[in-house]
């Protein structure tokens, strides 16, 4: 070694005052440990970093003071730290640990741990140790709220998706159970009924038989203001809650309950303003659920609310579609049964006639009977086939002139003109005799007694809601008008008019018959 | 007057007493012979067993029962079958049968047996 002269030994000090300066001012803590582990230096930032200072560093291997514990509790042996490897192993350690303050809270931090050499030999290490508690706050918090927008997106997504009550309300409670930090969340249903209790709908976090021994919850103080009134609670120990435990009979948590200290519930409120029921959390360790969680319980028991009310709808929709078939289906059970009876009789009532007839010898009058008779049947039939709602004024004019031409499509010796007219069963019947009165009479003395003789039945709305519907024979023998009035005149003057509401007229234009029937149009919306 | 109907058995099957004489007259003007009448199913098949029958025409409504089986019979022995019913629609395969409104003329009974034998000869089953 060379003996150093003054200005070596300014120059040394300069470049020791230099390399304090850089130490002390360095933001990083800094460490220097003698081979048994002990602080022997320590800079500024380290000071500020584990609060304590040098002189309470002394003694005992820097590893006993300041992280000789885990997070949970655990004792860290000075065997284990990584630390304390950099000077045995005579390598360069880098990592993150957690340390703990001389107030004893833990703080994270990110280390380089790196060996001091005197030629072969190692006599220390150096430390550095940065604070990264923020930065691992800062991710944590990201992450958490990744997962929080992830939950809600998948919540929101599953609601959106299905119209099954069941699902949706499980959903929901998985979703915000998750989100809470609860250890158990339920839906319960308002059940509207004497005492008002709340029917457990569904859970998460603790099995149904955890709640199935007790009796429904009431609207009990604490339970109340959500369900009745659509308020958050929000309670950091509900058991130092002056609303807890003032309900009969239990005054708190029936025996058994699972351990409640945090409470939070949550109304689910219809766009009608009634409230579907709450979803409720709890924990057994207070102060679990902040402002933030009670916002996010709230966002998502809004998302709820319109999805229950959907399937609400859908489901009223169902039932109303449901009922309407089964009346339906009744109705037609009805009217089957109905044309059955009315059928059978009129059959018996033409054997009666027959019978009756056959034994008097009087054939005509048995043919004009059974033709009246069947023409009120084939009238019945068209009714039936419809169902008993409305026919249509052709089809009934042409089912009683069948009887009469064979075909009645494409006749040349019919005409059948007119706009649709729906006629309800009651016109229906008395058109359909009419008819069949009408053409009793052209087949005995008008245009269907020869061979050249037609009909033409027009009608049309003239105005004012009357239908006039007109018969005219052409062609035919040449028509007198009857010297007396028969069943068939009285019929359509007198009995159809009445029926109608309108007027019937006969005129024996002795070119060929002519029957105008006016009447109020069935069609007409008016009326 | 001269018809496809002369001396044809027929199967008169029909709850209703006053009915039945009727349609008993009609079939006799047509020279049939009446089979029966029988007025129930278990009636009705007997006589399917015990007796020679050209054709049949079956009520469908037998008050408690219906004439079902009796053409399900009928149909596996080719014999030709005629529902009378006050029904606007039967059940399928029924409903495929040839049928006639209740109350029927004279007429239209004739009009509907000629077209049944006429078309039996070469039928094919409903089934």
């Amino acid at each position: 070694m060379t003996p150093q002269t003054g200005a070596d030994l300014s120059e040394t000090l300069r470049r020791l005052n230099l390399l304090n300066a850089v130490c002390e001012n360095a933001s990083g803590a800094l460490f220097v440990l003698n081979e048994e582990q002990h602080c022997i230096y320590m800079n500024t930032a380290g000071f500020e970093l584990t609060g304590f200072s040098l002189d309470e560093l002394q003694g005992r291997p820097l590893h006993d003071i300041i992280h000789h514990t885990h997070p949970d509790g655990r004792h860290y042996p000075i065997e284990d730290c990584p630390i304390d490897r950099a000077f045995p192993q005579s390598r360069r350690e880098r990592g993150q640990d957690v340390f703990v303050h001389k107030d004893g809270h833990f703080y994270n931090v990110e280390y380089t741990a790196s060996p001091v050499e005197e030629g072969e030999t190692i006599v220390g290490t150096v430390l550095e140790v940065r604070d990264i508690t923020a930065e691992i706050q800062a991710r944590i918090a990201l992450e958490d709220e990744t997962r929080t927008l992830e939950i809600l997106n998948r919540t929101g997504a599953m609601l959106a998706g299905t119209l099954d009550l069941d699902e949706i309300v499980q959903a929901v409670t998985d979703a915000a159970t998750e989100l809470s930090g609860a250890q158990f969340g339920a839906f319960f249903y308002n059940v509207v009924h004497e005492g008002h209790a709340l029917q457990l709908y569904t859970l998460a976090g603790a099995p149904k038989e955890a709640f199935s021994a007790f009796p429904q919850p009431q609207h009990t103080a604490i339970f109340g203001p959500t369900f009745t009134g659509g308020t958050v609670i929000r309670v950091a120990d509900v058991t130092a809650d002056p609303r807890y435990g003032q309900s009969a009979p239990f005054h708190g948590m029936p025996p058994g309950h699972l351990p409640v200290r945090s409470y939070l519930s949550v109304p689910v409120i219809s766009r009608t303003g009634s409230i579907h029921g709450a979803l409720i959390f709890g924990h057994g360790m207070p102060g679990i659920f902040g402002p933030r969680v009670e916002r996010l319980v709230v966002a998502i028991a809004a998302q709820a609310a319109i999805a229950i009310d959907n399937a609400n709808l859908l489901d009223a929709a169902q039932k109303e579609i449901e009922e309407r078939q089964r009346s339906e289906d009744h109705q037609k059970l009805l009217a089957q049964e109905l044309n059955h009876r009315v059928k059978n009789m009129l059959a018996t009532v033409q054997s009666i006639a027959t019978q009756t007839f056959r034994a008097s010898g009087e054939q005509a009058l048995l043919r004009m009977f059974q033709g009246r008779l069947l023409a009120l049947s084939h009238s019945h039939s068209l009714i039936m086939q419809e169902n008993w709602t409305t026919v249509d004024l052709k089809a009934i004019a042409a089912t009683a002139l069948t009887p009469f031409l064979g075909e009645v499509v494409n006749n040349d010796r019919l005409l059948l003109d007119g706009e649709p007219v729906q006629l309800s069963p009651k016109l229906a019947l008395a058109l359909g005799m009419g008819f069949h009165e009408l053409a009793t009479n052209a087949a005995k003395y008008g245009a269907l007694s020869c061979e050249t003789g037609v009909i033409e039945v027009r009608w049309r709305d003239i105005g004012e809601g009357i239908l006039c519907l007109t018969w005219v024979e052409k062609h035919g023998p040449p028509v007198c008008a009857p010297q007396s009035r028969g069943f068939g005149s009285r019929l359509l003057e007198r009995g159809l008019a009445h029926e109608l509401h309108g007027t019937v007229r006969l005129l024996y234009d002795a070119a060929g018959l002519v029957c105008e029937i006016r009447m109020p149009n069935p069609e007409d919306v008016t009326q | 007057m001269t018809s496809c109907l002369e001396g044809l058995r027929a199967l008169v099957v029909e709850d209703e007493m006053l009915v039945c004489m009727d349609i008993e007259q009609m079939l006799e003007e047509f020279g049939c012979t009446v089979v029966g009448p029988a007025a129930k199913v278990s009636q009705a098949l007997a006589l399917v067993d015990a007796e020679h029958i050209d054709f049949a025409l079956l009520d469908v409504n037998l008050g408690k029962e219906r004439s079902f089986p009796i053409a399900d019979r009928l149909a596996s022995m080719n014999i030709p079958v005629l529902l009378s019913t006050g029904y606007a629609h039967l059940e399928l395969p029924y409903d495929r049968l040839p049928k006639i409104q209740k109350p029927f003329s004279e007429q239209q009974l004739r009009d509907c047996l000629e077209e049944l034998m006429a078309s039996s000869a070469g039928s094919e089953s409903y089934f």
